[in-house]
């Protein structure tokens, strides 16, 4: 088995234990649930001498679920009744993509 | 006694006050980082100061020159700009502090030399920071004068090249100068 085929099928696993479902609105199409990793960490935003408290939403998906690639699309997704825009997409090279995410 | 600079921090976090979109939330060298809730918001800081030496007087005086640095940060709210929400706040900031740039005289003047915005996307929103840099001058003694006791009476002794007999030295004392 591959390295990639193998990631596959941890990908898999972990998503159907620590997975949720998203909502992944492409910017021409129809929506779709699909199941991802999402975390919102603590993050100091560095901003002047003081900072500002705020969270780093996040979410890793698999882009064969996905119906545009995020990479170019302004697609948008919704994670527990939060609507977020896509600020950053970071593809792995092995078939998933971890989605940095502002409040939109 | 204050030293000027925290006197014009206060000042400055006063005048600043309730003259912008941040409300009263005004804080003097803020190190602890936002609570996104608190945003809009300004904080007053006097990182440096220069002092210029070739002042000639007497007693000697300084003529000091902090370095006042106000910033500013807001959050996008909706479909709002930050760097048009960071503009109007450095407006607001500079209309209030040039409404009086002695701030309520503690400082002789005190002119805009510097602005920077920033818009930081690390977070779950964007964050944006304005900071305003104004150099800022004061004048102060170059050490703080003792307090004295008022001069209330004077003991005085002549001792003509200080050979003379205590008993033949001239001697004058003097009460009541306080009245």
């Amino acid at each position: 088995m591959t390295f990639s085929a193998l990631l596959e099928r941890a990908d898999v696993a972990v998503r159907g234990i620590l997975g949720g479902t998203v909502n992944y609105a492409p910017s021409v199409g129809i929506a779709v649930d699909v199941t991802g990793i999402f975390d919102a960490v603590y993050v100091k935003v560095d901003a002047g001498e003081a900072g500002v408290s705020s969270t780093g939403p996040a979410v890793f998906l698999r882009l064969e679920d996905l119906p545009s690639d995020p990479t170019t699309d302004a697609a948008t997704v919704t994670v527990a009744g939060i609507a977020y825009s896509i600020r950053e997409a970071e593809p792995d090279g092995q078939g998933g993509v971890l989605l940095l995410l502002h409040k939109a | 006694m204050a030293h000027p600079r925290q006197e014009i921090r206060h000042a400055v976090a006063t005048q600043l006050t309730g003259a912008t979109a941040a409300g009263t939330r005004v804080f003097r060298t803020r190190v602890l980082p936002y609570k996104r809730v608190e945003l809009p918001a300004l904080a007053v800081y006097t990182p440096t100061e220069t002092v210029n030496v070739d002042v000639d007087t007497a007693p000697r005086e300084l003529e000091r020159s902090p370095e006042l640095v106000i910033e500013g940060a807001v959050k996008a709210a909706g479909s709002e700009n930050v760097d048009d929400a960071l503009d109007a706040m450095a407006l607001e900031i500079e209309n209030a502090l040039h409404a009086d740039p002695t701030f309520g005289g503690v400082a002789a003047d005190a002119v805009l030399s510097s602005t920077e915005l920033d818009i930081i996307e690390d977070g779950d929103t964007l964050v944006g920071l304005v900071k305003l840099t104004y150099k800022v001058e004061y004048f102060a003694p170059a050490a703080v004068p003792p307090v004295l006791d008022d001069f209330k009476t004077a003991d005085i002794r002549h001792n003509l090249s200080g050979a003379q007999h205590v008993d033949n030295q001239a001697h004058d004392s003097i009460t009541g100068l306080e009245e």
